[in-house]
């Protein structure tokens, strides 16, 4: 067995343990949000021996009220309104010493109708504000729980699964079929491939989007993640940093989209050829020499091309919309461009680890392509035969290949 | 030749991604705070 399929099979055993993990805490996930005051049940006043009982059902009963309270970002969705039990006596609802107005806080949660009026419609109420920023004013928003619900819950966990479940699947292929080699071996004779504009180009925007999927990963993942390791202080920091790098970072991404899509656009349109190298899947399953016909991008490059390419415009666009707020949609809509666009990233996230992948340790010989610009004759006959053909003029092979 | 372009490509992410933080003032940007709260749980979080 190869260093590379032992290698693959260690990945793939620590990856499912990720995913695992992943999947065990997206299931005991409640989405419940946790009053940031800590309030708990406590008799009114001294009780004498008939009132202990009455102040202990009440107590009780204020604590399952409260507690009922706090899933209304589930009963919004799954259940309707649901009528509590009226109270005897002063709230006994006893908040941390220094919360304010915590006895009007307590009535105002025991009020029989409190909740009917939580649960009413989504409405919003606006206020005045000195912060420097539009909307700044908006007091009550109840949009912002159905926000937090989706980005908390399956934005977060579904990412995590995407990318270890991707990252997964690589390791077992790599486990299982090992790397996949030259078949004629490497034949000490190389051409050019990529130019020195264009690999610079390739590496330019690579940078950028490792950055820019680095820091998106602090935004998702940071408070969840990296919180418990280096606390608020760090986190701020780190988040702070992320947040103009992410923005920063944006920019040579673009361009970088942009001179590839002007450098390779043509040559990565889709044609008949790219259906028969998908149905064989490039020929990876085995060491054959004869794998499907391509030219200079087969089927998966221009996958990986198109999929950069408007990935990169659609994350350009929504971006382009976060980094004005409220200039062309309101609370809503901006929350769901703040959902698409991290979803358009994580996607992105995914398909960049298969690239990177069969461009380095998936496949022999073909980091040279981007590192050196040239890559070895047998390597460019086996994967890219009609490309080889054109850049050598060779038309005795290219007169035997069916037409398009 | 092999590490010039790689470094040209990095140098140039690198450069434009400085000049970009340094011409664009993105102190005005507050997306996260202004989309998840104030929600109607007073004094909550996530």
């Amino acid at each position: 067995m190869s260093a590379y399929r032992i290698g693959g099979a260690i990945a793939a055993l620590a990856l499912a343990v990720l995913l695992i993990i992943v999947t065990v805490r997206w299931a005991g996930y409640s989405g419940m949000v946790q009053p940031t005051v800590n309030v708990s049940a406590k008799a009114p006043t001294a009780p004498t021996t008939g009132q202990a009982a009455t102040n202990a059902q009440a107590s009780s009963s204020a604590m399952a009220i409260l507690s009922a309270r706090t899933r209304l970002q589930e009963d919004e969705v799954n259940k309707p309104p649901a009528a509590y039990p009226r109270l005897a006596g002063e709230p006994t609802l006893a908040f941390q010493p220094g919360v304010p107005n915590s006895a009007q806080l307590a009535r105002t949660w025991q009020q029989v109708g409190a909740d009917r009026e939580l649960l009413t419609p989504p409405r919003e109420i606006f206020g005045l504000s000195s912060l420097p920023y539009r909307n700044a004013g908006l007091l009550e928003q109840p949009e912002g729980r159905d926000w937090r619900k989706q980005h908390n819950d399956p934005l977060r966990f579904g990412g995590g699964w995407l990318i270890f479940g991707v990252g997964l699947a690589l390791a077992l292929f790599l486990a299982a079929r090992g790397r996949v080699r030259i078949a004629e071996g490497r034949s000490d004779d190389s051409i050019v491939r990529f130019s020195a504009i264009e690999r610079a180009n390739h590496w330019m925007t690579a940078s950028a989007f490792i950055l820019i999927a680095l820091t998106g990963l602090v935004i998702l993942y940071g408070r969840p993640l990296l919180l418990p390791l280096i606390g608020e202080g760090g986190l701020g920091q780190l988040a702070w940093w992320s947040a103009w790098l992410h923005m920063g970072a944006a920019v040579p991404f673009v361009i970088g989209i942009v001179i590839m899509a002007v450098l390779w656009l043509r040559e990565n349109l889709i044609t008949r050829l790219d259906i028969e190298w998908l149905k064989q899947f490039g020929g990876f399953l085995h060491d054959d020499p004869d794998k499907p016909s391509a030219r200079r991008f087969n089927a998966g490059q221009k996958l990986v091309f198109w999929g950069v390419v408007l990935g990169g415009l659609a994350a350009l666009a929504s971006g382009i919309v976060l980094m004005v707020p409220f200039y062309w949609f309101g609370f809503d809509g901006m929350q769901w461009v703040q959902l698409l666009h991290a979803v358009i990233g994580l996607a992105m996230v995914a398909l960049i680890l298969g690239h990177i992948y069969i461009g380095t340790v998936g496949m022999e010989g073909a980091i040279s392509a981007m590192w050196s610009g040239r890559v070895d004759r047998n390597w460019a006959k086996e994967h890219h035969d009609l490309w080889y053909d054109e850049v050598t003029g060779d038309r005795r092979r290219q007169s035997a290949t069916p037409a398009e | 030749m092999e590490v010039s372009s790689f470094l040209t490509g990095l140098a140039a992410a690198v450069v434009l991604t400085a000049l970009t933080i340094v011409v664009y003032d993105f102190s005005q940007v507050t997306v996260l705070e202004n989309l998840s709260l104030p929600s109607v749980h007073i004094g909550a979080s996530d």
